[in-house]
Parts: C-alpha cells; sequence; structure tokens
C-alpha cells in the first residue's frame, strides 16, 4: 500500500515537473547587435530556453521604445530604432526579470551608407563646374570617392565576419559568467562557516 | 523563488527590508553558543540547495528547502536563510540585492510558518508516522507560504492579486510535492539518528526514543 502511494507520488510529481515549466529559475540574457540589427536570447538558470516571454526595450531615460516576445527558442530580434544606449528588459513574470544595456556604440546604423552618400553629393556638385582645374579636382575626387567606398564596404563586410565568428565566443563567456561555478558555490559556503567562527568567537569571549 | 531587481516599488522594497529588521530582531535573541553550529550548517545547506539544479526529464527543480530549515532550526530558522538570501545575491545574483529585504521575508517567513506547523504535531498523540506527516506538511506550508508574499509582493507592482497567486502556486506544485517528500524523508531519519537536532523536541519524547 504504502509502496503504491509512493509511486503514485512521484509519478505525478515527474509528470508535473514535465507539464510545468521551469518558472522557480533565474532568468538570464545574452544580446548583441549586428549592424543595426540587435539579437535578444533568453534563457534559464538551468540552460533551459525562455520562451514566449516578454521582452521590453527602453531608451536612456526610460522611454519604452518597442516590446515583443521571445520565439520558441528563445531569441527576440528587433531593428534598432535610434543610436542611442539600449536597455533591454527581458520579464520572465513570477519575479524572474533581468536586464541588459546595450551601449550605444556597438550599433551600427547606416554608418556606412552615409559616408558613401556624403561623397556621391560632394562629386555631383564638383561634376557640374566646367574648368579644367576642376576636371583634375573632380578626377581625385573619383579616387577619393572609391576609397572611402571601398573602405565603407571592406569595414561592413569585416564588422559582419568577426561579428559572426566572434558571436558563439561571446555567448559561451556570457553564460560562463553567469553560470553557478562550484567554486563560487564553495566559497559560499566558507563565507557562512566564516560568520560562525566570528561570531562564536565573540560570544565565547563575552561568556568567559 | 527569489525576485530580481527592478520590478518591486520602493515603499515594497523598504517594507521588507523593515520586516526583515524586526523578524531578525524578535527571532534572533539570545542565542545559544551551541546553536550557532546548527544554524550555519542549515544555512549552508539551504544557501546550496538553492543554487544546484536537479535534472528531471526536459526541465530541472531546485530545492527551496526553507520548511527543512524552519523544522531543524525552530525561530533561529531565519538568521540562516537572511544569511543564505544575502549570500546568493551578492555572489550570485539570485534574487537583486535591493529586495534581499523582500525576499527574507518571503523565504524566512515560509520557515517560521512551517515551524509553527511542525509544533502542532505536540497536539496529536505520538505515532509512528506523525513525525513524518508533519515534517511533509510543514515542508510543503514552507513553500507555499513563500508563493503567497511572491504573489502579494508582486501584486503591489501592478500584477493582479487572484491571477498570479493561482499561477504562482500552480507553478511551485512540483516544488511543493519534492519539499513534502523530501522534509518528510530528513525529518523520519533524524528522528532515529539524532532526535535532539529537531526543533522543538521534548527531553521527554527524547529518552522514549533512546530507551
Amino acid at each position: 500500500m504504502m509502496k503504491k502511494v509512493c509511486l503514485f507520488i512521484t509519478t505525478m510529481c515527474l509528470f508535473l515537473v514535465f507539464v510545468s515549466d521551469s518558472y522557480a529559475h533565474k532568468v538570464q540574457m545574452f544580446a548583441y547587435a549586428e549592424g543595426e540589427n540587435v539579437f535578444v536570447e533568453g534563457y534559464f538558470a538551468d540552460g533551459k530556453k525562455a520562451m514566449n516571454t516578454d521582452v521590453i526595450v527602453y531608451d536612456n531615460s526610460g522611454k519604452e521604445l518597442l516590446r515583443g516576445k521571445t520565439n520558441d527558442e528563445g531569441q527576440f530580434s528587433f531593428k534598432a530604432p535610434q543610436k542611442s544606449d539600449l536597455k533591454i528588459s527581458l520579464n520572465a513574470g513570477m519575479g524572474h526579470k533581468t536586464e541588459y544595456t546595450l551601449p550605444a556604440g556597438e550599433l551600427h546604423i547606416g554608418g556606412g551608407k552615409n559616408t558613401t552618400g556624403t561623397v556621391t553629393a560632394s562629386l555631383s556638385k564638383d561634376s557640374n563646374s566646367k574648368t579644367v582645374r576642376e576636371e583634375k579636382n573632380k578626377v581625385s575626387q573619383t579616387s577619393r570617392f572609391d576609397e572611402a567606398q571601398l573602405q565603407a564596404v571592406v569595414e561592413k563586410a569585416v564588422e559582419k565576419s568577426v561579428g559572426e565568428a566572434i558571436k558563439p565566443l561571446v555567448r559561451s563567456f556570457t553564460e560562463m559568467q553567469q553560470k553557478n561555478s562550484l567554486t563560487t558555490i564553495i566559497g559560499g559556503i566558507g563565507y557562512i562557516f566564516g560568520v560562525m567562527g566570528i561570531v562564536l568567537y565573540f560570544k565565547s569571549r563575552r561568556s568567559s | 523563488m527569489h525576485i530580481a531587481d527592478g520590478i518591486l516599488s520602493a515603499p515594497v522594497l523598504a517594507a521588507g527590508f523593515g520586516g526583515t529588521v524586526v523578524i531578525a530582531a524578535a527571532t534572533m535573541r539570545k542565542m545559544d553558543l551551541d546553536e550557532i553550529p546548527k544554524v550555519s550548517v542549515m544555512a549552508a545547506v539551504f544557501f546550496v540547495a538553492n543554487l544546484i539544479h536537479i535534472p528531471i526529464g526536459p526541465t530541472s527543480i531546485h530545492f527551496i528547502l526553507n520548511g527543512l530549515v524552519g523544522v531543524i532550526l525552530g525561530p533561529r530558522a531565519f538568521a540562516a536563510i537572511m544569511l543564505g538570501v544575502i549570500l546568493q545575491a551578492f555572489l550570485f545574483g539570485f534574487g537583486g540585492v535591493t529586495v534581499i529585504g523582500v525576499n527574507c521575508v518571503m523565504l524566512g517567513g515560509g520557515a517560521l510558518i512551517a515551524y509553527f506547523i511542525w509544533q502542532m504535531r505536540h497536539r496529536f498523540p505520538s505515532g509512528d508516522r506523525l513525525e513524518m506527516v508533519f515534517g511533509a506538511i510543514a515542508g510543503a506550508v514552507g513553500v507555499s507560504f513563500s508563493g503567497v508574499i511572491l504573489a502579494a509582493a508582486l501584486f503591489t507592482s501592478g500584477d493582479e492579486f487572484w491571477a498570479t497567486a493561482g499561477y504562482a502556486l500552480a507553478a511551485h506544485v512540483p516544488a511543493l510535492i519534492i519539499e513534502a517528500i523530501v522534509v518528510g524523508a530528513c525529518v523520519t531519519f533524524l528522528k532515529k539518528a539524532r532526535p535532539d537536532m529537531l526543533a522543538g523536541h521534548v527531553q521527554k519524547t527524547y529518552n522514549k526514543s533512546v530507551a
């Protein structure tokens, strides 16, 4: 009888654990920018993806810029609406929430395009003038434009490939940083016994 | 179970710290010298149990064990849990630093309630399974009480109370059952091996179990 009851209870808990999500876990976030797109990935302390979780993005002053939900992979991506520090907040409910501020420096909103744009403008202005000297100038301008364009293209390509290459590295680094490492746990136990020692020391001095 | 930073409003956080100070002052008075190691050991148990995730199937659980701390330490449980919560916040970011007060009241309060439930066993005729049953109930109540405080705290930050409370309790049902089993088993073991370790232990029953 007792055995049957135990079995029933165990299967029931297994069932419930299967069904319910890991609400009781701390939620963590991994966010990175690629060009003007920002990718956010949420996961719980046990490594499970945070699906269907609210993501809200604020600017510096705390004004809400946009909000959304993570997909089944725990991911959410959006196009940065402005070049400023973005405060990304991920709320998994039940008091589990995490925030991360993506510095403005990591966002590259149309940076490359702008340079080519200005160069093209100056070029067309130059081409309107007709003197030979300015023709020469135009030639040098053209070569400079090519250089600038090339630079922009290269910059963009390098940024993209380096970003791709670094991504897994950054991710594992973030995960490592946030993981409950055994060393820290043992350190915590050490703190507890250290506090015990201090209290005991003062107590024993008082009583003796 | 631990609430993170940036969710609760300032008055609630302040109330949490206030409550923690009051409860700590009330429960930590005149602590005996030989009680301190016991409190520390239980603080360590609580601290570790919260951080280690045990994989079960596709997901994982972690213990809260505030009920067990309450059953073993009695009123002193609050000190142990407070120490554990503070270290978890600073070392792991497990629960926010500003929320330490609320988290202490939430988890430590659960431990104290578990202790009261545990003490109720004196009103019943002693039997073989009395300790086990009350240990299990105390373990479950400890977690549920924390769930209610959690819901109340979230309610003040704008969530709807009944929905949140139901959600919080439903989410903690597996934890609740597992805690009940673990605390029941621990208590049964301690009753046989070291009955004097349990809180509210009466000397008379101790002699009886020794004889």
